[in-house]
């Protein structure tokens, strides 16, 4: 029983995602963008001052960025106005991640990323209230 | 003297082997969501778990025999068999799950390749569960894993409004969602109640040879050792409330819980929690193995036991290695550990009655139990939780599929 309805579950959680995305699913691809730019604000942040290791800064801000840009593709077909803001600052988050993950111990570069995923997150958040 | 230390040891590898995978993701995701509105649920969670633990060790000490013995002898073939391939079902679930969190462990630890690391990590648990006595495997992983109390420092720093914190354990209204609220209701609850944990006490109270005189030294550990437990847990769920929260952050990764010790303390918090993280989640992945296997051969009446030689035990031996053979194939198939993890917890309380409800009708049965048979205490506090268990097992799947997995 229990593997039948496991089995139900993970079919109806893979279903979906193919059509244009509906309001409330562009809201959560904006949640989860809000999530993983402020993440990697705190990580970005922590590295910047010397508090990370540069092991963990560059997988844990891969494993946000891999998040990052599965997200972000689902924005590939954007057609409102809000829907293509949202795309651009997804694309956003994902370059700055990416860079995080690559920045080793370079603390300028850290510095400037914090501020960038501040700043989206901050922005995706505005943007999501809309949606 | 002896048996004071005995006791304090016990306690504190109760401690380090409280948390799990499912405990780390559950409590920081709920903390993360609900702030701290759902420090109360893990209170009844920790409760229940005491109560059962409590009751299977003494059955174990007084009757001799392990839980899924019982399960088979009570419920009948058909239901005991029922029960077998769904606690085997969640057990290999819980187990791949424990399995990718030790490789993310190490790869947040090392920066290797993740395959590598799992293939790593399962040939590391396989040797450790071949090569150590029950007791090492038991201090090893439970003392190390007592790194995790990083997180309860790392609570405390970051300076929570404790009139809140407070509040947070009193049952009451929240704000949000009331499906995704109930969800992870009976997400932590899962996560307390897990049945590979009381296959394991029980089986390895039978193992270790436990008799009347050990009641005392069972009701402590259960007490005192789950109970200052919970405090991870409540330290998980109080951090992410002050850190995630306020940001939106809806925590995804097994590293987001480290990284919250490391904005509170630093290089030193983060390697002491992913050092408690990795022993905390290697010390479950042997656990649900060995669970996993006993369940089997009590079951079937196989020979069983970590203290026979496999020549002695070869079925039940095969059996643990073939547990962690197919979670290793889980893991390398590419499905997302956290994920997995939060549909095992969620599948896990489906499976809770048909576990829990044979050990409370044994403790209560004076043919097995005589004069340990249970109080008038346990037996109201065994009936109100399994009623409970009954309530949350009827509404996981639909909560889990409502509310697409606690997203909303």
């Amino acid at each position: 029983l229990v593997g039948i309805a496991l089995l139900a579950a993970l079919g109806i959680a893979g279903c979906g995602g193919q059509s244009r995305l509906s309001n409330k699913a562009l809201s959560q691809v904006a949640k989860t963008l809000q999530s993983l730019a402020y993440e990697g604000d705190i990580l970005a942040d922590d590295a910047a001052q010397g508090r990370s290791t540069s092991v963990f800064t560059a997988v844990h801000a891969r494993f946000l960025w891999e998040a990052a840009r599965s997200s972000s593709s689902m924005l590939k077909q954007a057609e409102t106005v809000e829907a293509k803001r949202l795309a651009q600052l997804g694309v956003g988050v994902t370059d700055d991640l990416e860079r995080l993950s690559r920045s080793g111990s370079d603390r300028g570069q850290q510095r400037r990323l914090q501020r960038a995923l501040a700043q989206a997150g901050a922005t995706i958040s505005k943007l999501g209230k809309r949606l | 003297m002896r048996q004071f230390l005995q006791i304090a040891l016990g306690i504190l590898s109760a401690i380090g082997g409280f948390v799990d995978i499912g405990d780390l993701v559950f409590n920081t995701q709920a903390g993360a969501t609900f702030g701290f509105q759902l420090l109360w649920v893990v209170v009844v969670g920790v409760v229940g778990i005491i109560v059962y633990s409590e009751m299977c060790g003494r059955v174990a000490a007084v009757a001799k025999r392990p839980v899924f013995d019982l399960v088979r002898e009570r419920v009948g073939f058909g239901a005991g068999l029922g029960t077998l391939i769904a606690s085997s079902v969640v057990n290999l679930m819980t187990c791949a799950a424990e399995v990718g969190g030790v490789a993310i462990a190490l790869q947040l630890l090392s920066g290797l390749p993740y395959r590598f690391l799992i293939l790593l990590g399962v040939l590391g648990v396989v040797l450790i569960s071949w090569a150590l006595p029950f007791e090492w495997i038991e201090r090893l992983f439970g003392y190390v894993g007592l790194c995790l109390l990083v997180f309860a420092v790392a609570a405390v720093k970051v300076h929570p409004d404790w009139g809140q914190v407070a509040h947070g354990f009193v049952p009451g209204m929240h704000t949000g969602s009331h499906l995704v609220f109930l969800y992870f209701m009976v997400g932590l609850l899962g996560a307390a109640l897990t049945p590979y944990e009381v296959y394991f006490y029980s089986s390895g109270a039978v193992e270790d040879g436990w008799g009347p005189k050990d009641l005392r030294i069972n009701k402590i550990t259960s007490v005192v050792g789950y109970g200052l437990g919970a405090f991870l847990s409540f330290a998980l769920m109080i951090l992410a409330a002050v850190l995630f929260l306020p940001r939106g952050i809806s925590p995804q990764f097994l590293g987001t819980p480290a990284l919250g010790a490391q904005d509170a303390l630093g290089k030193i918090g983060l390697l002491l929690a992913l050092v408690g993280i990795l022993f905390a989640v290697g010390g479950a992945a042997i656990e649900t193995s060995f669970s996993g296997a006993y369940n089997l051969a009590q079951f079937f009446g196989w020979q069983w036991g970590k203290r026979e030689r496999p020549s002695g035990a070869p079925r039940f031996a095969l059996s643990w290695i073939v547990i962690f053979l197919l979670a290793l194939g889980i893991v390398m198939s590419g499905y997302d550990p956290v994920k997995l993890t939060e549909y095992s917890v969620i599948f896990s309380v489906v499976a809770l009655p048909l576990t829990f409800l044979p050990i409370l009708l044994v403790a209560n049965d004076p043919a097995y139990m005589g004069r340990y048979r249970n109080g008038r205490l346990s037996n109201v506090l065994g009936v109100a939780y399994f009623a409970l268990i009954l309530a949350i097992a009827a509404s996981a799947i639909p909560l889990l599929v409502l509310t697409n997995g606690g997203q909303g």
